[in-house]
């Protein structure tokens, strides 16, 4: 062993380029939230920026459920609870802190203040008290099977929603404050008339930075040790026992660190401009958003999920008027990243899949360019959400082309796949159900769209109903979602040369 | 309130006791059958002659019955197109399925050309004017006042019960029901077709919720469907068959009248907000002392 470790630490890399490694991706995060925040955000408008953000929460809240659902293969339905959590929390601090040092509670100018920097501490006590909770919510875990967990984890959701509901009201003015004196101020927080003033600090550089942080932190995750204990306890908990892992704590601790990730997602989701916490509406359907978006992407997938998020929050902004043209650009994204990256092909058979990744990648980007070039305009319009984009005319012309622009994509997609001499009839049928997948989520949103047209209909609604069918026929067809437990960046794997003989790697 | 749970709770119990899963979308089948008697009480009678305001006791009996057949058809067709696929899928993909399928009958009820986003009063099917029993009805008197509705709903889930019981433990059908929840392969080589069975359990499942809506729906207010107050009268019912022991029938009952008593005098004693926190604090330390319930047998995991 002796040898082992001496070897071990000769190899290693000194600590200023171990730092420099870890820091990098840091770095990298850093100044791509401060470019998004100066050049993309005056570019695109405030409309699409806020777009932007509430998707950035989406994703930090899928992923965070990811950890908890998708890693370790517990059953966690009461997410939203979490964020609730944090968001209050971090509201609490962000406003009463605003009142006693500024007197005011208004937002100030500007990236780096004061009032951002109560932002920050919000952010971190937010998370810090959600993963106290995580804890608590944990440990009945330890005791329970998937639908008992289930169960409680919503009852959890839902308990955390009625207490927030028997809050008192807001307090205004620091003077109150002062007197209320800690607990009651800390338990002020609005009732079920929503926790409306909070100032709104969160902007696209917080939402990238912090999104990059929890996403690198997940990646990390999966990778390093922590992670594979988690996959482990998912796949066979009794042959993960005799491995030497500690089940209990392994799961406690993936609720807790999911717990942690959720709340900070919730003091950010607090501080975006134009939401009013109100703990009527972090409720079951919220959490069911969230879980559709990880059980869409791929349980256990990091990127998987990021993009479902992604997509989910996407319908939700334009299934109340969608520009055609995007949904199915995103459609066949989510196709040939499916293809992509499903390991069943082979090592050989993969060149095939990913070349009809790459056509359907292609084909995706210029869909999403001409949607881009035709609504820009549309698209950077006030910040009311409730007209994205004066579409209605516009789209019209557009279905019969993209009708078969899609068909062409699918059958592309499943003749890259196929094509190659000595494929196998399961690949065929495999790449034929996610091509059905994401057309089947197309056509339904298209004829949604013309139901709405002909019969003049509020479609909100229906967006639930669409979710729900998306879930049903995703666990019918392919139930580890579209990428199942791999990664984005495995595609890169597949797309080399294979070497005769070698069967899929581990 | 107790009734309507027990009702509820059998279907969880009964579906869970034969497939080891628990179906979400139990409880939107009660919003259902409730939305349903509303439309054939409204619509049906009169077409019938009946006037809805003066009815009587078999027209409501009548609802009642026409509301039970929508309802078991609406189970049946859950089951074959979205269960029966799944039998051999891992619980987790199962359980989202139930999920989605809750929220599907949830938010499709809501729709404007089905039942409409605004809620709705029944028309008067049972007499509703208040009883007394001994004493006068002044206030003052020492007396009891009983709503007939409230007998109405305890005698009619009372005597479903009576009925569910006779079908489990006396008839042909009842005793293939319980073979097929011991073991599956077993009761396939004594020549039980399960399929058939499977689908009646449901049926009967959705039967029996489409009466707790039908009570439900006599003696409250009908929401829309997707309002979340149903959620929690499916989530309490649940609650109860869980404590009583998932997988007994009489333990179902039990546990559905010990949570109604809970609920009540918890709303009495200490505040009526937190009602829906005591179901699941009773949950909770259920769960945690006893997992299997009041009545449940204890199930060893073996390694």
């Amino acid at each position: 062993m002796s040898t082992l470790q001496s070897h071990i630490s000769r190899h290693a890399p000194s600590w200023p380029t171990a730092l420099a490694k870890s820091a990098l991706p840091l770095a990298v995060i850093a100044v791509l939230a401060t470019l998004m925040h100066t050049l993309l955000a005056p570019a695109v408008g405030p409309f699409v920026t806020n777009v932007l953000c509430n998707t950035g929460i989406a994703i930090m809240l899928a992923v965070s459920l990811n950890v908890v659902n998708g890693f370790t293969g517990q059953f966690s339905i009461g997410h939203a609870g979490f964020m609730a959590v944090g968001g209050y929390a971090g509201g609490v601090i962000t406003y009463y802190g605003s009142l006693l040092l500024f007197g005011s509670p208004a937002a100030q100018e500007g990236l780096f203040t004061t009032g951002s920097l109560l932002f920050l501490g919000g952010c971190l006590l937010g998370g810090l008290i959600a993963a106290a909770v995580g804890y608590v919510v944990g440990l009945p875990a330890l005791r329970l099977r998937g639908d008992y967990l289930a169960i409680v984890t919503l009852g959890f959701g839902e308990i955390v929603r009625v207490l927030l509901t028997q809050t008192g009201d807001v307090l205004f003015t620091a003077d109150e404050v002062r007197e209320a004196g800690v607990l009651k101020t800390v338990t002020s927080v609005g009732g079920a008339l929503g926790f409306g003033g909070v100032p709104w600090y969160n902007n696209l550089f917080w939402t990238t930075l912090i999104g990059g942080i929890i996403l690198l932190i997940c990646y990390r995750l999966k990778r390093g040790s922590t992670g594979r204990a988690f996959l482990s306890v998912r796949e066979d908990e009794i042959a993960a026992q005799a491995m030497g892992i500690n089940i209990a704590q392994i799961k406690v601790r993936a609720f807790v660190i999911s717990a942690a990730m959720a709340g900070v997602a919730g003091v950010v989701f607090a501080h975006q401009p134009g939401v009013a916490l109100n703990p009527n509406e972090l409720n079951f359907n919220r959490s069911f958003e969230i879980l559709i978006a990880v059980v869409l992407g791929g349980l256990g997938s990091i990127s998987g999920t990021a993009l479902a998020a992604i997509i989910v929050t996407i319908l939700s902004e334009t299934l109340k008027d969608p520009p055609t043209v995007i949904l199915w650009g995103l459609a066949a994204i989510a196709l040939s990243l499916g293809l992509s990256v499903t390991r069943h092909f082979g090592e050989r058979r993969a060149t095939g899949a990913a070349l009809g990744a790459l056509i359907g990648g292609v084909l995706a980007a210029v869909l999403l360019a001409a949607a881009a070039l035709k609504y820009g305009e549309g698209l950077r319009a006030s910040m009311n959400a409730i007209v994205p984009a004066p579409a209605a005319g516009a789209a019209s012309p557009a279905p019969v082309g993209l009708w078969i622009a899609a068909l062409l994509l699918t059958t592309l997609a499943v003749l890259g796949a196929a094509k190659w001499k000595t494929a196998r009839a399961g690949v065929a049928v495999r790449c034929i159900k996610i091509a059905l997948i994401g057309a089947i989520i197309v056509a339904a949103v298209e004829a949604w769209r013309l139901l709405a047209g002909a019969l003049g209909v509020d479609l909100g609604a229906y967006r639930m109903i669409l979710y729900a069918l998306m879930l049903i026929l995703m666990m019918l067809l392919r139930p580890q979602g579209l990428l199942g437990i791999h990664e984005l960046w495995d595609a890169g794997r597949l797309l080399r040369p294979a070497r005769a003989g070698k069967g899929a790697k581990a | 309130m107790g009734s309507l749970y027990a009702l509820i709770a059998l279907g969880y119990t009964m579906v869970y006791g034969i497939l080891k899963f628990i179906n979400f979308a139990h409880s939107d089948v009660v919003v259902l059958g409730a939305w349903f008697s509303y439309v054939f009480a409204v619509k049906t009678l009169p077409a019938m002659g009946i006037p809805p305001d003066q009815a009587t006791w078999w027209a409501g009996g009548l609802v009642l019955i026409m509301a039970m057949a929508a309802c078991a058809a609406i189970g049946f067709v859950i089951e074959r197109a979205a269960y029966k696929p799944m039998r051999k899928a891992p619980r987790l993909n199962v359980l989202i399925t139930a999920i989605g399928i809750s929220l599907l009958l949830q938010n499709t009820g809501q729709l404007n050309f089905v039942f409409g986003a605004r809620p709705a009063g029944m028309p008067a099917l049972v007499p509703t004017t208040p009883w007394s029993i001994g004493g006068t009805g002044e206030p003052g008197s020492f007396g009891v006042k009983i709503n007939p509705v409230d007998v109405i709903i305890t005698l009619t889930a009372v005597a479903l019960m009576v009925a569910l019981q006779v079908l489990v433990y006396r008839t042909k059908l009842g005793s293939a029901m319980r073979a097929v929840s011991h073991s599956i392969p077993n009761a396939a080589l004594m020549g039980i077709n399960v399929n058939f069975v499977i689908s009646f359990t449901f049926v009967l499942g959705a039967a029996l919720a489409a009466a707790a809506g039908f009570l439900y729906a006599i003696k409250y207010n009908l929401q829309q469907t997707a309002h979340p107050s149903w959620v929690m009268l499916g989530l309490t019912a649940f609650v109860a068959a869980v404590v009583g022991g998932i997988g007994n029938i009489r333990g179902a009952v039990l546990g559905a009248y010990l949570i109604a008593a809970v609920q009540q005098f918890g709303s009495l004693y200490i505040s009526s907000e937190l009602r829906d926190v005591y179901v699941f604090a009773v949950l909770i330390a259920v769960l945690l002392l006893k997992p299997e319930g009041l009545l449940g047998k204890v199930t060893r995991e073996k390694v």
